[in-house]
């Protein structure tokens, strides 16, 4: 009886604990509401940007990488920046500038600016970031914009000049890409310079946990205006259709680089003129396509309105026989886009006495917004003229060493250039140059003009030189320029934001609904 | 001798079995209809350049993501659509079935023979010979299939034949490992020590008496496989490795077809259907055939 009994007693134990237990879980969701209740009429405090990668690193400096980008221009600024829709530098850290002799330039820093470590801005940080960035030995993959330094100097504590190797017109611009950093933490944190960003933006950088997502949260101690948004959290999704998906179910506010097709259905779609230019580079120097006639034929064969309508549903504009679109240093007002006529590619094309040769174009694909679309239709235009194009798909890296070596250049290749100093000087001197990093293209002349506006200091005479190269690479073509491409973001409903003509993301200049 | 059984071993009878075997495929309407839907896709890929509406690589970009003619701004020119190039759908999935049967046949035929080959081998000489043979193909069966077949094409570069070449040379091992379990239990038999002790050489032995003995099972493997290479083309294909455009092959307009699914989803649709079909019906008719081929499994049903 007695071990029934304990039995009894122990079942009756168990069946009560369960039951409490129920209770109290039972009650937990009835408390949270009541608990959460009185925060529901806040405005959100934070949004969610969507990126296509994460970033390969937060040091600036060091990588050429638009997922690092769309974060760190939010927390480093340069001595000077872009207004977003004009195109015009202006004062960011540096208040006033002036041009000591043709070499020499004098920057007059910010007063009171802080570093989210709490350091204040000196003339040794700017000093200490542009040597940094210009030193061979820091191999910066964007080193190439600042070419032109040859060294940095305190003048005074909040006065620095910059010394160039020869006359630089544009060097303002390019200081906008120069991020300055915090001399004391690079120094004392080492390789933790990639994921521990300090600068002086609106916002700092307060979580980063690899592969999942980073957090900002607004800088107090900013010297500028306070930014509207007091977080944001990045998260990075690959694929457009989750971009979308996310976007639409509400889980992100800011999606970026959309397809066309989904502009529809997005609950905001916002657009600018981009940066991109996808085109086709042909080869000048040997080879099928180094015959003007067949570079000429090329560029009378592809329908570029069909492109921008159909491909890119309107969110594109023909390029004007060019990579550049007005307001850029640089751009011809007087050239047009070739008509597309194939009767006269044709025509052309027999000219040039070509037999049915094989002709190559390499592109890659996943990189670009419709890059694999883009260049199979080009390739399938080409085909109707009655060219013998293989089109081959390489994969990035393969495609960039392609890119980047003379010597394994093919008669075409798809690429797309983004000029973010707007300046002609950087198209010019890495894609038509005989020496430029990704040229194909091989003229004396035109090297020499190249070379030549490189240092006018006359901004006339700078223009001036650089409508005749820009003539000249269109009358002895030197790519098929196609269309300029529209940046599409997506936006939920309450994400106020204008985008801007340089593309960066500017979480600074976002807005909630009701705030 | 009764008068039925001199009859099994005339030409007539064996037209009987044949009638018969037809007729069990017809009450097994399951595979019945399988057989029928592969017999439409293998007329319709041998016939593409008569049948097929378009040029399958050659499209308008202005005619670009048109949904099916039944549908609201349908083309009747275009009876399923067109793709993000304004190429013909329709078009495209025959020329592209076209490219899964080759890959398929091919890789079988020469797996298949490849596998059978070190299989019968394997088995027949057993010891060492069996031991060298199968632990190469446990070594090369452990590697995951789909990562060896990447490596592979991405060596060579992408392509159709790179892309038989690396699934052949991921298929044999299944092949071999089939023909060897047959060889195990046939070798013992008195038929295989009787052809022995009339002095049959070995390869008389192995190809003429127990190949054909156990060729059935092994054909089946050979149905079943096809489907398994079918579906090991789309897939690589759709990443990328595969065949490349403007070549058309249903897994690659799956792949480029993907990121319109919200907005076009007949790129996705039709050829997923063909790809899904397609390895469906070779597995039903696979397993009729086995049931086919082995009498004790028959007679059960």
């Amino acid at each position: 009886m007695k071990v029934w009994s304990r039995v009894i007693a122990l079942l009756l134990a168990v069946v009560l604990g369960i039951s409490l237990a129920g209770c109290s879980s039972g009650q937990k969701p009835a408390e949270k509401p009541a608990e959460k209740q009185p925060e529901a009429p806040k405005v959100k405090d934070s949004i969610t940007i969507a990126l296509q990668g994460e970033p390969t690193s937060l040091d600036p400096q060091f990588p050429d990488d638009g997922n690092m980008r769309a974060v760190t221009d939010n927390v480093f600024e340069g001595l000077l920046e872009l207004d977003g829709q004009t195109l015009k530098p202006k004062p960011a850290l540096a208040t006033e500038y002036k041009v000591v002799n043709p070499t020499t330039w004098e920057f007059k820093l910010r007063s009171g600016v802080k570093f989210h470590n709490g350091e204040t801005l000196t003339a040794d940080d700017v000093v200490f970031s542009v040597t940094r960035i210009i030193d061979p030995k820091f191999k910066s993959q964007i080193a190439g914009n600042f070419s032109s330094i040859k060294t940095a100097k305190k003048v005074d504590d909040s006065t620095v000049q910059i010394i160039t190797n020869g006359p630089d017109p544009a060097m303002p611009v390019r200081l906008t890409l120069l991020k300055i950093m915090n001399k004391k933490h690079v120094e004392s944190v080492g390789d933790k310079v990639t994921t521990q960003p300090v600068g002086t933006g609106p916002y700092k950088v307060t979580e980063w946990n690899r592969g999942v997502h980073i957090l900002v949260e607004r800088f107090d101690q900013y010297w500028g205006n306070k930014p509207s948004i007091p977080k944001a959290k990045y998260r990075f999704i690959q694929e457009g259709s989750t971009r979308l998906s996310a976007l639409k179910a509400g889980e992100i506010d800011l999606a970026v680089n959309l397809l066309p097709e989904y502009a529809k259905e997005v609950p905001q779609v916002a657009t600018a003129e981009g940066l991109e230019f996808p085109f086709i580079r042909l080869n000048h120097f040997k080879g099928i396509m180094a015959n003007k006639l067949m570079r000429l034929a090329v560029n009378y064969a592809i329908d570029k309105e069909a492109i921008a309508k159909n491909l890119f549903g309107g969110y594109a504009t023909v390029a004007q026989g060019q990579l550049f679109k007005p307001g850029y240093v640089g751009f011809n007002p007087n050239l047009k886009p070739y008509p597309y006529d194939p009767e006269k590619a044709k025509e052309l094309i027999k000219q040039a006495g070509y037999k049915g040769e094989k002709i190559q174009l390499i592109a890659e694909r996943g990189r670009y917004l419709k890059d694999g679309e883009f260049a199979e239709a080009i390739s399938m235009m080409l085909r109707d003229v009655g060219l013998n194009v293989e089109l081959k798909y390489y994969d990035w890296q393969e495609w960039l060493k392609t890119l980047f070596n003379r010597e394994r250049a093919p008669d075409m290749m798809y690429s797309s250039h983004g000029n973010e100093m707007f300046d002609a000087d950087r198209t010019f001197s890495s894609l038509v140059h005989s020496k430029g990093p990704m040229s194909s293209y091989n003229s004396a002349e035109v090297d020499k003009k190249i070379d030549q506006a490189r240092t006018e200091m006359d901004p006339a005479k700078r223009q001036k030189l650089y409508e005749e190269i820009g003539q000249m690479i269109y009358d002895d073509p030197a790519f098929i320029c196609v269309v300029n491409l529209k940046d599409i973001y997506g936006l939920s409903k309450d994400l106020q934001w204008k985008p801007r003509q340089d593309s960066r993301i500017t979480l600074y200049e976002m807005k909630l609904a009701g705030q | 001798m009764s008068q039925e059984s001199v009859a099994y071993l005339t030409p007539t009878s064996r037209r009987q079995r044949a009638v018969s075997a037809l007729h069990r495929l017809w009450q097994d309407k399951v595979a019945f209809f399988a057989a029928v839907f592969l017999l439409i896709v293998i007329f319709s890929t041998l016939a593409a350049p008569w049948i097929s509406p378009h040029d399958p690589a050659v499209g308008k970009i202005g005619n670009r993501l048109k949904p099916p003619a039944w549908m609201e701004g349908g083309d009747p020119n275009y009876l399923l659509g067109t793709d993000q190039q304004g190429r013909d759908v329709l078009s495209r999935i025959i020329w592209g079935g076209r490219v899964s049967l080759t890959v398929g046949f091919v890789v079988v035929g020469l797996a298949g023979a490849f596998g059978t080959l070190v299989g019968l081998i394997s088995g027949y000489f057993g010891r060492w010979v069996d031991l060298l043979i199968m632990r190469i193909v446990d070594v090369q069966s452990s590697f995951p299939g789909l990562l060896v077949a990447l490596t592979f094409v991405m060596v060579l570069g992408p392509g159709q034949w790179n892309l038989i070449a690396a699934l052949t040379f991921n298929g044999w091992m299944i092949h071999a490992r089939m023909a060897r379990s047959q060889v195990l239990s046939m070798r013992e038999t008195t038929m295989v020590e009787s052809a022995r002790a009339i002095g049959c050489t070995t390869s008389q032995t192995l190809f003429g008496h127990i190949l054909p003995n156990i060729i059935s099972p092994l054909i089946t493997t050979y149905v079943l496989e096809m489907a398994h290479m079918i579906g090991a083309e789309a897939t690589m294909s759709f990443l990328g490795y595969g065949i490349q455009p403007p070549q058309a092959s249903w897994g690659l307009m799956i792949g480029e077809g993907r990121v319109y699914i919200t907005n076009a989803w007949w790129l996705v649709t039709f050829p997923g259907l063909a790809v899904a079909l397609t390895i469906l019906s070779l597995n039903l008719v696979g397993n009729w055939v086995r049931t086919e081929f082995d009498p004790l499994h028959r007679s059960r049903h």
